[in-house]
């Protein structure tokens, strides 16, 4: 009994109402479906200790009667573990080698500018080897470089500068180094692919669906799609390094966006184990054709969700299939790791998690911060040049500090109250693109509330509890074919 | 159309900073003004920008449910705050004697 007379005492969390029951979550992930008519006494102190319910909150992190300090413990070190991503800083850096592109894709984010020969679109290799200097002072034990555009198989001699000299300068840093390269495969040859192949450099490509999907918006800067070359290109990978050393990401247009299912089919065609099904991000010449590549946060999920579901049955089929987004969203309900997606995590992962080096050496705390810059002039999440500042005096910057705050969920309204905030985070860049504000407003934020909807669709598959669906969901978690991870 | 009303809630079971969440949560859909706060009542004038059909007073119903649970969340908080931050300490800066910090926090 505590000194109010009650038999157990509460431990943090917050709450959601559902149809069937209230969604308990608390600071650590772990949550628990409870019975409504049960809600009220549980929070008065009134549950009986002799139930399942009693049990299952005790085990699970909601109330405690006995041995607190374990039980802080015990959540402590839960909590730790999903932070983790604090103690591996900068992990990724990103290389933008050139804004130069073959292609002119509608919704195309980078502002990409034409193939012209121009020296100072490219990134030179004085720059890439200050950046990369930079990049070698962050304390994470391990990093990603990762080569973006533009079209970076278009400065290939810089790309290939850098790896060499990542070399020479891990002998000395004693690094885990992962090289990959964003490319949209038109330009990629059977040398380059030697290289890469010879380099461990992995390949991430976009494929949008089957050809006339793909060529509604993916087409060549003089003209022509691109679906042909890009299928020949994938074939070679596959055959060249094997299967899942390329990634490949969709872009929902209205194009698309009723047609999801297609596009899930073309993706096994092509060789691919996963899709990742993701929104149209409102930058660039993405927001310049937006009347023409609009549709609704409530239409994504829609179709998102009943992709999901063929998903699901594919699965079920016997083939191993994964949605990259869902597989994150799991990650972080049913296991106490952190993901590495800085969009989804508090803090946000701007500067600290990933950082973006322009072709002129400008820092910028995420593509979308580059991508804003290069759309409206805007360099307010630009932290430094590689050419005049240290790493200090980027990386520990007031500038940095304030954008990381901004991005902290636990101090926001709305999130601060909300029952997914263990789950989930919030972007200053795309918050001071649509409102001026980097904290933004939650009721009216279209990344919130498609968070929150797709938080809502993963809860019901897991308050449905199918032993089947959960077991595909586990061998998406664990990689591994689902006949591995069924227990009967 | 748009409607307005006048919302009265007693100040001993919700408290302004319930009132102000909800209110926060309710942006998109309405424009909530904090009329007047007394030791006996807090006294809200809702307007919601587009009924979609409902009548106005199941939208006033699902905003004062919305309160309620906003007042049950800060109790809850309040109730577990110190434990919340022993947590977050223990996370980051772990130390050896967490029973004596416990007995003497007395969360």
């Amino acid at each position: 009994m505590n000194s109010a007379g009650q038999p157990y005492r509460l431990l943090p969390f917050r709450f959601r109402r559902r149809l069937k029951s209230v969604l308990l979550v608390n600071d650590v992930g772990e949550f628990y479906f409870l019975k409504k008519q049960l809600f009220d006494a549980f929070i008065a102190g009134n549950l009986d200790k002799k139930t399942g319910e009693f049990a299952d909150l005790k085990a699970n992190g909601f109330l405690f009667d006995s041995h607190l300090a374990e039980t802080i413990d015990l959540l402590a070190t839960k909590f730790r573990t999903k932070k983790r991503f604090l103690y591996d800083f900068t992990n990724l850096h990103m290389f933008v080698l050139t804004r130069r592109c073959n292609q002119e894709c509608a919704y195309c984010h980078a502002a990409s500018v034409g193939d012209a020969d121009t020296a100072d679109l490219d990134m030179a290799k004085d720059t890439a080897r200050k950046a990369l200097e930079i990049a070698f002072k962050t304390p994470a034990p391990a990093i990603k470089i990762e080569f973006q555009g533009g079209e970076p198989l278009l400065n290939l001699d810089t790309l290939k500068s850098i790896v060499d000299y990542a070399k020479e300068l891990n002998e000395t840093a004693q690094k885990h180094v992962e090289f990959v390269v964003c490319t949209n495969l038109v330009a990629l040859t059977e040398n380059t692919l030697d290289y890469f192949k010879e380099n461990h450099i992995d390949i991430s490509t976009s494929l949008d669906g089957p050809r006339d999907i793909h060529d509604a918006c993916r087409t060549l800067l003089h003209g022509g799609g691109t679906y042909d070359i890009v299928s020949e290109k994938i074939a070679w990978i596959n055959e060249a390094l094997g299967y899942n050393r390329l990634s490949a990401l969709l872009t929902v247009t209205p194009y698309n966006l009723y047609r999801l299912d297609e596009v899930v089919d073309e993706y096994i065609r092509q060789g691919l184990g996963s899709i990742f099904i993701r929104m149209l991000n409102p930058f660039g010449r993405a927001y310049l054709n937006r009347s023409n590549l609009y549709y609704s946060v409530s239409e994504f999920v829609e179709n998102y969700a009943k992709t999901l579901d063929y998903i699901i049955r594919i699965n079920l089929g016997g083939k191993f299939f994964s949605e990259y987004f869902a597989a994150l969203l799991l990650t972080k309900i049913l296991t106490p790791f952190a993901t590495g997606f800085v969009d989804l995590q508090s803090p946000g992962g701007l500067g600290i998690s990933g950082v973006v080096y322009d072709t002129n050496g400008d820092i910028y705390v995420s593509d979308e911060a580059r991508m804003l810059a290069a759309t409206t002039g805007d360099k307010a999440f630009c932290i430094g040049n590689v050419h005049d500042n240290s790493w200090k005096d980027a990386f520990c910057s007031p500038q940095l500090r304030t954008i990381v705050e901004a991005s902290c969920i636990e101090s926001l309204p709305g999130c601060a109250w909300c029952a997914y905030q263990p789950y989930c985070g919030n972007d200053p860049v795309r918050n001071y693109a649509s409102s001026g504000n980097m904290r933004g407003k939650r009721p009216e934020d279209e990344s919130c509330k498609r968070h929150w909807a797709l938080f809502d669709l993963m809860f019901d598959y897991l308050e449905e509890n199918g032993p089947n669906v959960q077991d595909v969901f586990w061998s998406w978690l664990t990689e591994r074919r689902l006949d591995e991870v069924k227990l009967n | 159309m748009t409607e307005k009303m006048r919302l009265e809630l007693p100040s001993d079971a919700y408290s302004h900073e319930a009132i102000m969440n909800a209110a926060y949560d309710y942006t998109e859909k309405a424009v909530i003004r904090i009329d007047s706060i007394t030791a006996e009542k807090i006294s809200v004038t809702i307007k919601f920008k587009n009924l979609e059909g409902f009548p106005l007073s199941e939208l006033i119903d699902q905003f004062t449910a919305s309160v309620l649970d906003h007042q049950v969340q800060i109790n809850i908080n309040r109730d577990t705050q110190k434990i919340r931050e022993m947590i977050i300490a223990q996370a980051f800066e772990p130390c050896d004697n967490l029973e004596e910090i416990v007995a003497a926090v007395k969360p």
